[in-house]
């Protein structure tokens, strides 16, 4: 998330497309579900909002991962970032990582949920490499030519699922209502898996607001490389 | 010459120049000497520990350029993909082998590899120490590893007693999934490499403490030379001598080695002080080799000193020769001057002050002898005692009042005595009797005053005062007698003698004068000499002299008023010493006294009588024939009532 806040343009973009993202999943459920929400607030133990949290409602009843969307996700690779650097998916769905960049990229995950590697390739590969990811679980997915590209697929296993934005709320509506298990996980988070989960019960018509601290572990950086490699090759 | 005993006084100039010369010239080299050694000494020292601080930098720097290469290659290898497919394969032994190849290709950069999960857990060890977990030193670099940014940590620890420097990085899969830790060792190759660079000997040792008695008793430390560039036998001696306690651990340590001297710099490499294990880098830099160049300048020094010091001698002996001869040449001469040979002449080539001395002395020489040759010529026209009076008073015209005895002395038949000789036979004989009575004067204490003719005047009592001046008169009287009597049958002296007071002083005008007296006394004294004739006796005293000599015999002949003199004079004969008068001579006084006493009482007929007998008894008829004239003349024309029995001499 850090890169992010180094690369306002990025940054920009990948609010744009969430905001699309969001607003057609709420036109989506709009005509046929009434209004229950839950919208989470997530801060650190220093107060400052968390971004590129995963929100997962799990459900017994609910849990039919074929029903609902969220099966195709894209990972875009520009200015040597991954874009987003948080995807959900859902488990039997597929990501694609097309290059923006005018250079080659080496994309690959050693991630017990799914492991793989792309060869080297570029903007002009005819095909956009592409995988699917069957296993629920966090993946975990570098550039083997850029050390510092790191990017998360959270592959969940229903298809309410939501990422914190910049001011640190994640917020799904139009939930069945029900009992379910939140899940929240963040790249950082002190927890095992760096997950944590929590009993919630939707009421009908009913809005759920949680507040949350995480207690996020530090941040370890990986250097850029220099900028002027960047200048000379974009 | 009371200098003579000082330690400060010198019998040669030489020698005292020498002595002058080197109690300059030692304290000055001297303090030159010890100013530049002293310096120099420091400015070694400071370029020893300079060395040795850029010594112990070099290995430093060496250790940390290994460690920045160690780094590069276990870096590089985290993010090898081959490797980190060896890595997510999960297979230690494809692992084990991917390491040893790394270490292979990293041209000794790195001899150890330690890869260990998150949690600590060894997945592989080169060095297969056998740990499963990391614990101790290793532990704490992970810590520290973790705590940075990066996730990279560096550290030296002992493995088997060999100290590694480690580094430890965090291997990414893109995420961190486990910690890279490769390591060199501070070995012999190391310190060969730094001795290379360096020119300082490094050693590595190892410091143990063996607490036998936890809690008591000092701790035992065990040193170890791990690795070393010094020989068997110096290492022995830095690891009995070199210090580790806490002041020591920061200052130059001296130690004195087997083969040599060393300066000795200390690095601690690993484990704190008091720590189990603690292991200590040595630069070490040999004192000789660096003092070299100070021995060999002062060794320089001490020869230009030795050369300055001969120089300089030999510079003082030339001085002193060149002060010395022409001075002792001159003291030569001077010394025959002393003895009176003025003749001698000082040669001195110089114009400098000895020069001007030496000329000086020839002319003083001069001087002395024309001062000499005059108080001679001196002597001769005048007598010795004037001559010394003259030489050494201030030559001045005046004179004072004293009492002195006058002699005067004629030499009756003189005339017949030259009769028939030629003049040049006269002067010689003339000159053969003055100086026979200069001589006899002289021999009494007596001074010439001058010669007239025949005639001596003498002076007693000037210009030198003496105790028995006018005894001496009287002696010398009784000896011109009998010396002309000696002489000639034909020669008597006729001697005149008065003691008075005298006006005495040079005499004449400022460009010739000449000592002399004046006066009545000297007046009357030639008158007594030419009255001798008269009354027919070879001498005539005054009364005064008579009584100023009274250990003399004397015989009453008159008393006279001589012409310009008012008052009369007694006058008598000398006949000789007192008590050694023949009784012949004694009754011929006593008969004259008598005679005298009735002349003077005017009994002229008994007078007559008188001196009629004694002219008849007596040798000096004559004497008795004046006073038978003047009885004539009184009888016929008495004198007058208040006569006292004196006569008066109209002209001289």
């Amino acid at each position: 998330m850090i890169q992010t806040e180094s690369n306002p343009r990025a940054f920009l973009e990948m609010l744009q497309k969430l905001t699309l993202v969001s607003l057609s999943t709420w036109f989506l459920f709009v005509p046929g579900l009434s209004a229950q929400q839950i919208t989470l607030r997530l801060i650190d133990g220093d107060g400052s909002a968390v971004a590129g949290t995963v929100m997962e409602l799990l459900s017994e009843s609910v849990l039919d991962s074929t029903s609902m969307g969220m099966r195709e996700a894209q990972i875009d690779q520009l200015d040597k970032e991954f874009v987003p650097t948080v995807t959900t998916i859902v488990a039997g769905g597929n990501a694609s990582f097309p290059n923006s960049d005018d250079i080659l990229h080496h994309v690959y995950s050693f991630s017990p949920a799914k492991t793989f590697d792309t060869p080297l390739y570029g903007s002009d590969a005819d095909s956009q490499y592409h995988e699917t990811f069957d296993v629920p679980g966090v993946v975990e997915i570098g550039c083997n030519i850029h050390d510092w590209m790191l990017a998360y697929i959270y592959v969940g296993q229903s298809d309410l699922m939501a990422i914190s934005d910049g001011q640190g709320i994640a917020t799904l509506t139009g939930i069945p209502p029900g009992e379910y298990t939140l899940k929240v996980w963040h790249s950082r988070l002190d927890a095992p898996q760096n997950s944590l989960q929590q009993v919630v019960l939707i009421e009908a018509g009913g809005t759920k607001e949680i507040d949350m601290t995480l207690q996020l572990v530090r941040d370890r950086r990986v250097r850029r490389a220099p900028s002027a490699s960047r200048k000379r090759y974009r | 010459m009371s200098l003579v005993n000082s330690p400060f006084s010198f019998r040669s100039f030489r020698l005292r120049l020498i002595v002058f010369l080197l109690g300059l010239l030692i304290p000055v080299l001297g303090g030159i000497f010890y100013y530049v050694n002293t310096n120099n000494t420091e400015y070694t020292e400071e370029t020893i520990n300079t060395y040795l601080e850029l010594g112990a930098d070099v290995f430093d720097y060496t250790r940390d350029q290994q460690a920045l290469t160690l780094q590069a290659i276990t870096n590089s290898l985290t993010w090898d993909f081959g490797f980190r497919t060896a890595y997510a394969a999960n297979d230690p032994a494809t692992l084990f082998d991917a390491a040893l190849n790394v270490m292979d290709r990293s041209f000794d950069s790195a001899d150890m590899l330690l890869i260990v999960d998150l949690d600590g857990q060894v997945i592989i060890d080169t060095e297969t120490q056998g740990m499963e977990s990391l614990t101790g030193s290793w532990r704490e670099l992970l810590n520290a590893a973790d705590a940075d940014e990066y996730g990279h940590a560096e550290m030296i620890i002992a493995i088997d007693g060999m100290p590694f420097q480690v580094i430890a990085l965090p291997l990414y899969l893109p995420r961190q999934v486990a910690w890279i830790i490769g390591g060199f060792a501070l070995d012999q190759k190391f310190v060969d490499r730094v001795k290379e660079t360096t020119l300082s000997e490094v050693s590595i040792v190892k410091l143990e403490s063996l607490k036998l008695e936890p809690e008591s008793g000092p701790d035992m430390n065990a040193l170890e030379v791990i690795v070393s560039t010094l020989t068997i036998a110096d290492q022995n001696s830095l690891a009995e001598q070199i210090e580790f306690t806490g002041s020591q651990l920061s200052m130059l340590q001296r130690i004195s080695a087997a083969s040599q001297d060393y300066t000795s710099l200390l690095r601690r490499l690993y484990g704190e002080e008091g720590a189990p294990l603690q292991v200590f880098a040595i630069i070490q830099r040999s004192y000789e080799e660096n003092s070299e160049n100070v021995v060999q300048f002062r060794s320089l020094l001490i020869q230009f000193y030795l050369l300055v010091l001969v120089l300089s001698l030999l510079a003082v002996l030339f001085l002193a020769r060149s002060i010395a001869t022409p001075l002792l040449k001159l003291v030569g001469v001077v010394k025959k001057i002393e003895e009176g040979d003025y003749e001698r002449s000082v040669v001195v080539e110089s114009r400098d002050e000895i020069g001007e001395l030496a000329e000086s002395v020839n002319s003083m020489a001069r001087g002395l002898a024309e001062k000499e040759k005059v108080r001679d010529l001196l002597g001769k026209v005048v007598s010795h005692q004037i001559a010394e009076q003259l030489l050494n008073n201030p030559v001045e015209l005046g004179g004072e009042e004293r009492v002195a005895t006058i002699l005067f002395s004629d030499i009756r038949g003189f005339t017949t005595f030259c009769e028939g000789l030629p003049p040049k036979e006269v002067l010689k004989a003339l000159n053969k009797v003055l100086s026979t009575i200069s001589d006899i004067i002289e021999s009494h204490q007596g001074v010439v005053d001058k010669y007239n003719g025949d005639a001596v005047m003498a002076l007693f009592g000037v210009p030198i005062k003496g105790e028995q001046d006018t005894a001496n008169a009287m002696r010398a009287l009784m000896e011109i007698t009998s010396a002309l009597e000696n002489m000639d049958s034909r020669l008597s002296a006729c001697v005149g003698i008065n003691t008075g007071v005298v006006v005495a002083g040079n005499l004449g005008s400022s460009n010739r004068m000449n000592y002399s007296v004046i006066g009545d006394t000297v007046n009357l004294s030639a008158r007594l000499e030419s009255l001798t004739r008269l009354y027919n006796v070879s001498n005539i005293v005054s009364e005064a002299s008579a009584i100023d000599a009274p250990e003399f015999a004397y015989r009453e002949l008159d008393i006279v008023c001589v012409a310009g003199k008012s008052q009369s004079v007694r006058i008598f004969e000398l006949l000789g010493i007192e008590g050694e008068l023949s009784d012949s001579t004694k009754t011929e006084i006593s008969a004259f006294s008598a005679a005298l006493e009735a002349y003077r009482a005017q009994n002229w007929d008994e007078a007559e009588q008188l001196f009629s007998q004694l002219q008849i008894t007596c040798d000096n008829a004559q004497l008795c024939q004046v006073f038978l004239d003047r009885i004539e003349t009184f009888r016929e024309s008495p004198p007058a009532p208040n006569w006292q029995g004196e006569f008066i001499f109209g002209s001289k």
